[in-house]
């Protein structure tokens, strides 16, 4: 079924919406779920709890690209599940791996910087765009879809070095960027 | 954004959920890569149908098929598994430094367009060891910063499932291909970088770093000899009011591009252009890049075809091509009883091509002797091509009479070449300003004259300008 006959159905509030979104991208989702929390049962939950937020979402929501609506409300889900669980003991390699990547990346700042994440949302937008087009696949790959080093490095045909060390120099220009506007304030 | 006192903390991994859908949507697709775009053309058999792939009639970039060139001569061939030979454009380098454990090897490099290609042989026993080349390099003494880079190497094609520890190998061979904004005009000398690390965890702390510095000459000859542009103001209808219009080519010995625009498109859609050059080679460009009406075609050696930068001509076609089914899909063309297909990244494709076949003239003329007198890529830059004859050319030719049959129009853009079944002879044609044209006919008899007829589009008759007087060539132009 078309994402709008799907996005109909949820704003002409049938049940049957839930049955077509999770039958086109159940897959989908599950992917970056499963990504981070590498637990079946965790990563059926975040699809469970994603069916049912779209459900809260549309109507007012009509998102344009339905696949990244609901994948984002699955890696938001997957985020928090991976914090609970791991607040208090080590993750295994890969996740913890991707997870402290993106704690390099977060920011403590005093309130009167004023500081709003829109605008360093922003900033990290420009970077993305500003970077090669193969620079901003492997990054957003890994921080978005939180893939493996090694499923990168075989979609871009290279060694997972060289994704790692990509990887590792782009998340230096960002820091610096974000550093930058945060102290600029 | 949590709040903590008089501290907020901006937290990386919520707001990068957050980004533009279209950042999500493009990652989300199948990586495309740059380099050998894995577009196919293959044959079947018309009576096995479906699933009778019998081979791969151009070089698309598949390794295996590749692998069975023998006598490459430069590493970047090698490393590429291409048959020509580079080694004329090539700086052969052959230089090897060794430090802390890393063994680099600088075989060769291509400088061609605004592009630096590096062949380079890394040996480690480090097992997490990396290699990257440095953020920028130094020409003429000048840091100029990359804008891009890649990295290539051979073994990771085709054998994904086999290939063992890929975290904690670092390949070999590679070639790195370095993108700068520009190259100045005039170089004298080259220092290409290159940073080791032992491990991932090195690469946060500049004192971990291990450099590996080449330097090298290259002369503006050398540079100009790789590089071939060439301006163009050429529209070539396609049918129902589009247009294809070619600005600029690029041709170097390992890449070329195609700055194209398409005009009257009723909405936007895929194209690609093929053909073949005047040396024979098959000449194939994939869309690189596109904005609005503008497109980037780009062709590479590793590919499914490369004009030569001899070549004195490329004869080209556009083809809109959409993905179909298995079912659906039909064969671009029958060759020797087998149809041939097209495929890319494995997606059936069909394709019609628009409007007729067209020529660009590119012309790079023979090498200069350099020993001689110096190069003057001056003359080069500012050659501009006559696309068109203009009322008082043809005036001027006809007067000459017989003479014009052994004239050499080479200076001219040449519109379209066919052979004319009926009149059994090649026809060569040139466009001639207000709407007219100029055919060379040439039957290929030794002691035959060519003819040189001048016609008005879409109208009937023909002056034969080996024959005509001026009155009657002024009164054929008046139409």
């Amino acid at each position: 079924m078309e994402d709008t006959a799907i996005i109909d159905l949820f704003w002409e509030r049938k049940e049957s919406a839930i049955e077509e979104l999770s039958g086109k991208y159940s897959g989908y989702c599950y992917k970056i779920a499963w990504n981070l929390l590498m637990n079946h049962e965790d990563s059926e939950e975040c699809l469970n709890d994603t069916w049912l937020s779209a459900w809260t979402y549309m109507p007012p929501k009509r998102p344009s690209c339905l696949a990244v609506f609901v994948g984002r409300i699955t890696r938001g889900f997957a985020i928090d599940c991976f914090r609970k669980k791991h607040a208090a003991k080590r993750p295994d390699a890969h996740r913890a791996d991707v997870c402290s990547e993106m704690d390099e990346l977060s920011l403590s700042y005093t309130i009167e910087e004023q500081m709003a994440e829109k605008k360093l949302l922003e900033e990290i937008e420009k970077f993305l765009w500003k970077l090669p087009k193969a620079d901003r696949d492997i990054f957003i790959r890994r921080y978005w879809y939180l893939d493996s080093i090694c499923e990168i490095a075989k979609r871009h045909k290279v060694s997972a070095g060289c994704i790692k060390t990509n990887l590792c120099r782009n998340r230096k220009k960002l820091f610096h960027i974000l550093e930058q506007e945060v102290m600029g304030q | 954004m949590k709040e903590n006192g008089l501290k907020k903390e901006f937290d990386f991994a919520e707001a990068f959920g957050n980004i533009d859908d279209r950042l999500v949507e493009e990652a989300g697709k199948e990586w495309q890569r740059t380099r050998r775009q894995a577009f196919y053309l293959y044959r079947r058999r018309i009576a096995g149908a479906a699933a009778a792939v019998v081979f791969v009639i151009l070089m698309a970039g598949s390794p295996r098929v590749q692998a069975a060139v023998k006598g490459i001569v430069t590493k970047i061939g090698q490393i590429w598994q291409v048959e020509k030979d580079l080694s004329p454009y090539a700086e052969i380098i052959h230089k090897e430094q060794e430090k802390e454990g890393f063994t680099v090897t600088l075989h060769e490099v291509i400088l061609a367009d605004h592009k630096i290609y590096a062949s380079v042989t890394i040996h480690t026993k480090e097992p997490e060891g990396m290699f990257v080349p440095e953020e920028f390099v130094t020409v003429n003494g000048e840091e100029q910063k990359l804008l891009t880079y890649t990295d290539e190497t051979p073994a990771f094609d085709g054998e994904w499932e086999n290939s063992g520890k890929l975290e904690d190998k670092l390949e070999p061979d590679h070639i790195f291909m370095m993108e700068l904004k520009d190259l100045p005009e005039k170089i004298t000398d080259i220092q290409l970088h290159f940073l080791a690390y032992k491990n991932a965890e090195d690469l946060l702390d500049e004192k971990n770093e291990i450099a590996f510095d080449f330097g090298f000459t290259v002369t503006n000859e050398e540079l100009a000899w790789n590089t071939l542009e060439m301006s163009y103001d050429k529209t070539f209808p396609l049918g129902e009011g589009m247009e294809l219009k070619i600005k600029e080519l690029v041709i170097t010995p390992v890449d070329s591009r195609i700055e194209a625009e398409i005009l009257g498109e009723q909405r936007e859609a895929e194209y690609y252009l093929e053909g073949i050059d005047s040396l024979g080679n098959q000449v194939f460009y994939y869309p690189e890049s596109r904005s609005g009406s503008r497109i980037t075609f780009a062709g590479e050696l590793s590919s499914a075809g490369l004009p030569s930068i001899e070549c004195d001509w490329m004869e080209l076609r556009l083809y809109h091509y959409w993905a179909v089914s298995e079912e659906e899909q039909e064969p671009i063309d029958v060759v020797d009883g087998e149809e041939i297909m097209a495929e890319i990244d494995g997606q059936p494709l069909n394709q019609v091509y628009l409007g007729e076949k067209f020529r660009l003239a590119v012309n790079r003329g023979e090498p200069e002797d350099y020993s001689d007198e110096p190069f003057d890529g001056e003359e080069w830059d500012n050659f501009v091509w006559k696309s068109e004859f203009t009322a008082q050319e043809v005036k001027e030719l006809a007067a000459k009479g017989e003479e014009i049959s052994d004239l050499d129009f080479s200076g001219y853009q040449l519109y379209e070449n066919r052979w004319d079944d009926e009149k059994e002879a090649y026809v060569d044609e040139y466009e001639v300003e207000q709407g007219f044209r100029i055919l060379v006919i040439d039957n290929m008899e030794a002691e035959g004259k060519k003819e040189i007829w001048l016609v008005k589009d879409g109208e009937e008759g023909f002056l034969d300008l080996r024959h005509a007087p001026e009155e009657e060539v002024e009164e054929f132009l008046n139409k």
